[in-house]
């Protein structure tokens, strides 16, 4: 779809005034949001992601497209959320501590937020212990951590060894990029998802 | 950072400064938060939303973490890039040379709001080339006053970032395939690699081995380490193979087998196992010690890009502009061995790994790796490995 294609565009070329235009411009169309959100949106973080790879574009550029995308998902937000929430499970989200990229946690959160859940976002460096704490005063049936970098997602083994110290009854899921279901198993988290879509499909599960 | 060293630091990124138009300050570490660029000093944000000492401490910790460089924004939305100014991230007076406000905001777009009752000018713009540009120029100068040894840098980073790419590559075909296999043949053309003094081409391998190692081992550390054992005794017999002492090379395993214990992170554990690979290939094959390096070395890559093709001595000479007999002279000289023989252990290697690794007949084989014909290819085969290609097959390589 052409409008579609202008919005991947924009994305990747950094441009966030115009691209809450053309998100705003699509769902007036009548487009849906989760449409626009994973061919408008994500795809185009995919293209840089492969650019950055190759050299093609730097930190600078990436840096743009990160906040054309941000712009855009404020704009996409509301619709993303389902309309009279029931709650039906609460998750508690971040990324781990010593690592501070939030584009993927953010998203997820989106998509469980779209699944009709409470999420807690405690953002990024967050330690074991603001999880466990999270988790218990929000009474949260999970906790979910992200990490980007191999040198972080270690720091996923103390969430959960300390779940299990404590006794806290949630379970722990584990996404990111440098994450597999093998480290998921060894590290004895309850559940790996490859991307935000499956997170907020098996968050729901564990939640019903 | 010595005294006299920080003047002359603080007056190159003043020269920065002068150039890109764009503020730069030379900050020392301190855990409490540092200096930060004047600029912040007057920005209403400060005391509020950002506390600057500690937002630009972060942006320090970060650029100690990637290889000595890091760009960020500012909580305001205004890009600030930091550059390490030291070669031990361990010194506690360590200095870090610090750029910016830049508005990254395209050009024909509003730009970054000013807060409301801010007296100051606004910060220039510069498009995300300019800030590269900025950023290299930084890195660099940091890289000269932290005594930083460039091409250890270079290897640091190539290195780094190729290993994290490659995790990423390694952990979608995982997802994508239901076994992962370690990719066994990576390993043989690995050694040859080595043994021929392929600098390049053995860290491409070397890092996809690296990356498959750490898939298969669910990140354990330890697992990894005895992996990696593995790995530098295989490398060390394969320098061996190239040419190499064979006592130096072993006494050197001893060390390299110690000095892997005491690893923390995979990310040094990577870095140093490329250093020593690079240490292995140089004991093969020292090109600063001969004569007629730049020619031989370019001879070289074309003849190991071109072996399995028809390649003649004229048409290697050619690539180089030196006459067929000159050419021929040196190489005798200075690689011990004919160029025909060269070739020939090229091709024989190679069609080694085919053997091994795959069904098909002979006679492709010897097409394939550059020979003419079968019977020649035997012959040759037979006298460098000392059994027949079949042989060699059947018993895998094993005698």
């Amino acid at each position: 779809m052409e409008i579609l294609n202008e919005i991947s565009t924009l994305v990747q070329q950094g441009r966030a005034p115009k691209v809450k235009e053309a998100v705003a411009k699509a769902l007036d169309d009548g487009v849906d949001a989760k449409t626009i959100l994973e061919q408008g949106l994500l795809s185009a973080m995919s293209i840089v992601g492969v650019k950055f790879k190759n050299n093609e574009v730097f930190v600078p550029e990436v840096l743009i497209a990160a906040r054309a995308l941000n712009a855009a998902l404020e704009v996409l937000k509301p619709h993303l959320i389902a309309e009279g929430v029931e709650e039906k499970g609460t998750v508690v989200i971040g990324t781990v501590k010593g690592d501070l990229h939030d584009i993927g946690k953010n998203l997820v959160k989106m998509m469980m937020e779209g699944k009709g859940l409470k999420v807690v976002d405690l953002g990024v460096n967050v330690s074991p212990e603001q999880f466990i704490e999270a988790a218990k005063d929000n009474s949260a049936n999970i906790i979910a951590c992200s990490a980007l970098l191999t040198t972080t997602m270690n720091e996923m083994k103390n969430v959960v060894d300390l779940v299990k110290e404590s006794k806290v009854n949630v379970k722990v899921m584990v996404g990111g990029a440098p994450i597999t279901q093998m480290f998921c198993d060894t590290i004895g988290a309850d559940c790996y998802t490859p991307d935000a879509a499956s997170a907020a499909d098996a968050a729901l599960a564990f939640c019903s | 950072m010595k005294d006299e060293l920080v003047k002359s630091a603080q007056e190159q990124l003043e020269h920065l400064a002068g150039a890109c138009g764009i503020g730069c300050t030379l900050a020392e570490f301190n855990v409490q938060g540092v200096m930060p660029p004047a600029f912040c000093l007057g920005c209403p944000m400060r005391g509020g939303a950002c506390r600057a000492e500690r937002t630009h401490l972060y942006g320090c910790y970060e650029a100690d973490r990637w290889q000595g460089q890091y760009i960020y924004y500012c909580p305001l939305g205004y890009i600030f890039i930091v550059a390490a100014f030291y070669d031990d991230v361990r010194d506690p007076y360590r200095r870090y040379g610090l750029a910016g406000p830049i508005d990254m905001s395209n050009a024909d777009e509003p730009g970054v709001a000013l807060p409301e009752g801010f007296a100051g000018a606004a910060p220039p713009r510069r498009n995300t080339t300019q800030v590269n540009d900025i950023a290299s120029l930084l890195t660099t100068l940091g890289r000269y006053f932290g005594r930083v040894d460039p091409q250890a840098a270079d290897d640091r980073d190539s290195g780094q970032a190729q290993l994290q790419n490659l995790l990423y590559e390694v952990s979608d075909e995982m997802r994508d395939s239901d076994e992962a296999s370690y990719p066994i043949s990576a390993e043989r053309e690995l050694m040859q690699m080595i043994s021929l003094g392929d600098k390049s081409g053995s860290q491409e391998l070397l890092n996809k081995l690296m990356g498959h190692i750490f898939f298969h081992s669910g990140a354990d550390l330890e697992v990894i380490k005895a992996r990696v054992i593995e790995l530098i005794v295989l490398l060390s017999r394969a320098s061996i193979d190239g040419g190499a002492d064979v006592d130096k090379i072993i006494w050197q395993n001893n060390t390299y087998i110690t000095d892997v214990q005491s690893f923390h992170s995979l990310e040094a554990l990577s870095s140093w196992l490329t250093q020593v690979m690079h240490r292995f290939i140089s004991y093969v094959f020292d090109f600063a010690e001969i004569k007629h390096a730049d020619v031989l070395y370019k001879a070289l890559k074309y003849i190991r890009q071109n072996y399995e093709k028809r390649l003649t001595l004229e048409e290697v000479a050619a690539q180089v502009y030196l006459s067929k007999s000159y050419l021929s002279k040196i190489f005798n000289d200075e690689m011990n061995c004919s160029f025909t023989n060269y070739i020939n252990s090229l091709r024989i290697e190679k069609s080694k790994t085919l053997l091994l690794d795959s069904s098909a007949d002979i006679i492709e084989i010897a097409l394939e790796v550059g020979f003419d014909d079968q019977s020649y290819f035997t012959k040759v085969f037979k006298k460098q490995v000392g059994v027949a290609p079949g042989r060699f097959r059947e018993t895998r390589g094993l005698i």
